[in-house]
């Protein structure tokens, strides 16, 4: 999973960009060839998802999967892969499925990891107000 | 048998016999809750190198192992450890999927016999929780089912999004990753002609008609897996409930198909019966045809027979049952002249209906 390939054309990275987004950081990679083209800011603000954009990558940055595999296979290779290729995904899961409102139960370990994210948060937050 | 001592596998045997406890009996023979889950950090099954296969098999069977429900026995069985006779052996019995009889990565069954559990490591996704009861109150499978699946999903962690729920290597199973699923014996319905009407039914109210084996199985004898279809929009509860109502009015048409046999039909079904058992070979799907013409002649009353011993031949002539019984491999000709030489022996006096 630690296989650092261009989120453009799936080359080995050499440039890695980091997102800082709702208080959560994002390291995206590229290759020399596709940080050098003119239009590179404009093709990260679509895979990182700026201003509210739904992604669409190329290639998953969690497992190296195209995009390509999953319209050919409707199979996706890791499960990073619904945040990066989640346009596509999503406009897949609205055709197989009747509906998409998640009703079902939360495994307990998430609920523990939520609650320290949360308080991690909080504890960043009162930090900053006391050095202002 | 290289990894496993033959004393487990007779445990295995005896102890895995409840899948198919009321098939001689009972229209819906057995219910069946699968769950589908995902570690995060690793890729899903088909796009795992070894190592990856190797590490989450490990992880999954330490603390499996950790998870002793009133000290239960536990059977962790890695699957290239064992033979193909001993693969289509568990198969057979439902324990495990064809998929993961295939799979050429590291891969497991793990089955506590007690709780009527079984796990499939490394299948289409990292983990495939399974829990089965024989006849009714699917209920129970679906608590003991929660109640592994809880330890596990506080042990381990789950690839979920609040959004989406347990995400899946294949997005049809994505949400709440359950599909229950009733096997089922409609011998009656096939005879009257009226099984194709109530499946058609059963697909619009949300349910999937499938072979005995599941997903790309045939039809055998009157044999059907009825399944959820939709794992997202609903909660766990809701989908078996659904699947419940479905399977209720199976039950109560293939009750009431009964009475419509008619004579002429009834000694059609001791003709057949005669013609099959008087025949020197017997491929499976035959076998299947006699088994359920033997159910319905029971249930009519026009034949009369012992129903424990007819359970008893159903497991003892199957494909992987049958070699693995005698402990060798054999041609599939040879499997039917076997089963044709059991089948004759035990329904002798069948033979003079």
């Amino acid at each position: 999973m630690n296989k650092k390939i261009c989120l453009f054309c799936g080359k080995p990275a050499k440039l890695a960009v980091i997102v800082m987004q709702e208080g959560k950081e994002e390291i995206f990679h590229f290759c020399g060839c596709c940080s050098e083209e003119g239009d590179f800011y404009r093709k990260l603000e679509s895979v990182s998802g700026g201003y509210g954009k739904t992604k669409s990558l190329k290639y998953c940055p969690g497992c190296g999967y195209s995009y390509k595999d999953f319209k050919e296979y409707r199979f996706l290779g890791c499960p990073e892969c619904y945040r990066s290729f989640s346009r596509g995904v999503t406009r897949y899961l609205k055709n197989i499925h009747s509906s998409l409102s998640y009703k079902g139960k939360t495994p307990l370990r998430h609920y523990s990891e939520k609650r320290t994210r949360n308080k991690n948060a909080l504890s960043r937050k009162l930090g900053q107000r006391k050095t202002e | 048998m290289k990894n496993n001592a033959p004393c487990a596998w007779n445990i295995i045997d005896r102890k895995t016999a409840w899948i198919l406890e009321n098939i001689s009996s009972d229209t819906l023979i057995s219910f069946r809750i699968r769950l589908a889950r995902n570690l995060c950090g690793f890729p899903f099954p088909h796009n795992m190198t070894r190592q990856q296969a190797e590490s989450v098999e490990k992880t999954i069977t330490e603390t499996l192992l950790s998870y002793r429900n009133g000290g239960q026995e536990v059977f962790i069985i890695q699957m290239n450890g064992i033979s193909e006779i001993e693969k289509g052996f568990l198969f057979e019995r439902h324990m495990i999927s064809e998929e993961l009889t295939d799979n050429h990565l590291p891969c497991s069954a793990v089955i506590f016999p007690r709780e009527k559990i079984s796990l499939m490591i490394n299948e289409e996704d990292h983990l495939r929780i399974q829990t089965f009861c024989s006849g009714i109150l699917p209920e129970d499978a679906l608590a003991s089912a929660d109640k592994l699946d809880d330890y596990l999903g506080y042990k381990l962690p789950y690839a979920f999004s609040e959004k989406l729920g347990f995400l899946t290597a294949c997005p049809t199973n994505i949400g709440t990753g359950l599909r229950a699923s009733a096997i089922l014996h409609i011998p009656a319905l096939l005879t009257t002609g009226r099984a194709q009407v109530l499946f058609k039914d059963a697909e619009k109210n949300g349910t999937m008609v499938r072979g005995f084996y599941g997903e790309g199985s045939e039809n055998m004898g009157g044999f059907y897996q009825v399944s959820s279809k939709e794992t997202t929009g609903r909660n766990e509860k809701e989908i078996i409930e659904n699947l419940q109502i479905v399977v209720n009015l199976i039950e109560k048409e293939e009750e009431e198909s009964f009475s419509l046999i008619s004579c002429r039909k009834k000694s059609a079904i001791l003709r057949s019966l005669r013609k099959i058992l008087e025949k020197r070979t017997m491929p499976s799907s035959v076998f299947f045809t006699l088994f359920s013409k033997l159910v319905l002649a029971k249930k009519l009353g026009i034949a009369d027979f012992d129903i424990k011993m007819l359970r008893g031949l159903f497991f003892q002539v199957l494909p992987y049952h049958l070699q693995y019984s005698l402990g060798k491999k054999m041609s599939p000709e040879k499997r039917d002249a076997e089963r044709s030489r059991i089948v004759r022996k035990q329904l002798r006096s069948l033979l003079n209906v």
